[in-house]
């Protein structure tokens, strides 16, 4: 995926209570009165009032955790001015709030609070100042009850009945004219999904049909409708095994749910002997290549890494490519122009704990140097853009007239990578 | 700190009361004004004022048409009372929001008063801000309706309780949480 990302910062502040959230804004806002929004963050900062009592405590969540607050604060303070009585403490880990007198609330904030069994109290000024800001947000902008990368997602399951007809199609073709005999059976393995699953099956055969996946197979179940799908908005049906190279720009990669973060690809290929010879650096970049080849997600980072036509791969297995592809990606070079702002990124960047696969963002820059726009590439570094330290736009980041694209990947351990991505003059 | 008024129009309240509804309705926006009264000292000028800034001033033009209005609680002394109508209540809510919104730190100061005399287990009548507000509210409710059963306690707790409610009618959202409020109450 290579969508511009649009975030808001937005904050509020009441005597007792600053709220700072940031949002992601959605293209439909162009529709509505208000900025259509996805908030990805937030931090509440409650206070004590000078001379009360009440809790100082600071909480910090996700969109979810932000509108279970907001519904949960709102329908409190209704439920308490229409007397409709107390609303009963939630099972589960979500947060509650209980009355304590007339002018004190006891908040479980579950998952927001370090001790979520004996809660915080609130007084009514904080109450009424949690309530106040929610009504700034609320008044500001519309949030999304959805995340704008779910609604993108594109259940592999929807494209089963066209790639099980180009599956049948292609396979009947594969078989009729790829030579066989030159086929040992590492390179079948090496060979995509759909393929392997060519040679078994029926050319009738849909997905649901087929038999059950190697062993091996069920590590990337989810790069099998992808592959056909190349194939299928390619328009080739012909074995000619370049065109069955899957593109960096793929369409796994943008509907790719950002929830649902896979492994690295070294944890994923496990079964990788140390000994695996080291494929051949990143090939260069084929004319139908997006400029900036997405890596941060796993699927994405495996397509990247697996140019090469089928036949040369067929010594190497697809892991020991993927693997040492990753390393290849992470030692890409920085040209010395470069390296301050690689050097400012490395010291600015702090990867979350929970950040498991490098986040990759292109930079346009322009002629004289300065930042005109970041795009993060695919849905995990879109999820991230408000934690990365990436310059601001418009400031200078770059010698004039030397890059048009950079490439930025920030990397769980906390290594930055900055490269020239400019494309080539054809 | 004064928050800036609501919007004149009127339709962002809803939904609409039944008549049934509009019985409770017009009595607690009755005592809410009736806080505002005892608790700011301001009377049905400032109502009045509050209701042409809000575009309501047909409804409420002058000192009459407002007591009829008000006079319209179940819970008031005197016979013939006026039938309060959706858009009536609709006003009365705007203008109780209003006045809150415009009197937001008088309002907060007495809640910390409150607060603060709460968490050291002090009477709150001790507070002089908070014991004047007490004597005004008896004082003007005993004046105007006939309740012969209520005691000095609860019409304390009423007092405070309209004091807290203020609070939050005080801020941005105050008009939409009252009028949800009367419509709560009266189911």
């Amino acid at each position: 995926m290579s969508s511009a990302v649009q975030l808001r910062a937005l904050h509020y502040e009441t005597p007792t209570a600053t709220l700072a959230v940031m949002m992601r804004e959605a293209a439909i806002s162009q529709w509505s009165d208000r900025p259509v929004v996805e908030p990805l963050r937030f931090e509440l900062h409650i206070t004590a009032p000078p001379d009360g009592d009440g809790a100082t405590v600071t909480l910090r969540g996700d969109r979810d955790q932000l509108l279970s607050l907001q519904a949960l604060v709102q329908n409190y303070i209704d439920s308490q001015l229409s007397g409709t009585g107390t609303m009963p403490r939630s099972p589960n880990n979500s947060p509650t709030l209980v009355p304590e007198g007339l002018t004190r609330h006891r908040f479980y904030g579950g998952a927001l609070t370090p001790d979520a069994s004996t809660g915080l109290i609130l007084n009514s000024q904080q109450l009424a100042d949690l309530g106040e800001i929610f009504d700034q947000l609320e008044q500001a902008v519309r949030v999304l009850p959805v995340g704008i990368a779910a609604r993108r997602q594109r259940p592999w399951r929807q494209w089963s009945a066209a790639a099980g007809l180009v599956i049948a199609i292609g396979a009947a073709t594969l078989i009729a004219t790829l030579p066989t005999t030159t086929l040992n059976q590492t390179a079948l393995e090496s060979q995509p999904e759909t393929s392997r699953r060519d040679s078994g099956a029926a050319p009738d055969a849909s997905p649901e049909s087929l038999p059950p996946p190697a062993e091996q197979d069920t590590a990337r179940p989810a790069e099998e409708p992808n592959t056909v799908e190349e194939e299928a908005n390619a328009g080739n049906a012909t074995p000619d095994p370049a065109a069955r190279e899957p593109s960096p720009a793929s369409e796994e990669t943008e509907s790719a749910p950002p929830e649902a973060v896979p492994p690295p690809v070294a944890q994923r290929r496990p079964e990788v002997p140390p000994s695996a010879p080291a494929p051949a650096s990143r090939p260069p970049t084929r004319p139908e290549d997006s400029p900036a080849p997405p890596v941060a997600d796993d699927d994405s980072a495996a397509i990247a890494i697996a140019p090469e036509p089928f036949s040369s791969r067929a010594d190497a297995s697809p892991s020991a490519q993927a693997e040492s592809g990753a390393i290849a990606l992470r030692r890409s070079p920085t040209p010395p122009a470069l390296i301050p702002l690689q050097a400012q990124l490395t010291e600015a960047w702090e990867p979350p704990p929970e950040l498991d696969a490098p986040l990759d963002y292109a930079l346009q820059i322009t002629t004289d140097g300065t930042l005109a726009e970041v795009t993060a590439t695919d849905a995990l570094a879109e999820r991230y853009r408000d934690r990365v330290p990436l310059p601001e736009i418009g400031s200078a980041i770059a010698p004039p007239n030397e890059f048009r694209t950079l490439g930025v990947q920030f990397f769980p351990d906390g290594q930055v990578s900055v490269s020239d991505r400019t494309p080539s003059p054809e | 700190m004064d928050s800036p008024a609501p919007s004149p129009s009127s339709a962002p309240l809803q939904p609409t009361p039944n008549p049934q509804q509009l019985d409770s309705i017009k009595a607690q926006l009755d005592l809410v004004l009736l806080a505002l009264e005892a608790l700011l000292g301001i009377g049905s000028e400032a109502m009045l004022e509050a209701a042409k800034s809000l575009d309501v001033g047909a409804l409420m033009g002058d000192r009459v048409s407002l007591w009829r209005l008000r006079q319209a609680s179940p819970l008031r002394k005197g016979q013939g009372r006026k039938k309060l109508d959706v858009d009536e209540a609709r006003s009365l809510t705007l203008v109780c929001a209003h006045l809150a919104q415009q009197h937001h730190t008088p309002i907060r100061q007495a809640i910390e008063r409150l607060e603060q005399a709460t968490a050291r287990n002090q009477p709150p009548h001790r507070v002089a801000m908070l014991g004047d507000y007490l004597d005004a509210f008896s004082n003007l409710y005993e004046e105007r309706m006939e309740d012969p059963n209520l005691t000095i306690d609860t019409l304390r707790d009423l007092a405070f309780k309209l004091l807290v409610d203020l609070l939050f009618y005080s801020q941005s959202g105050g008009a939409r949480r009252l009028w949800i409020a009367l419509l709560e109450r009266s189911r």
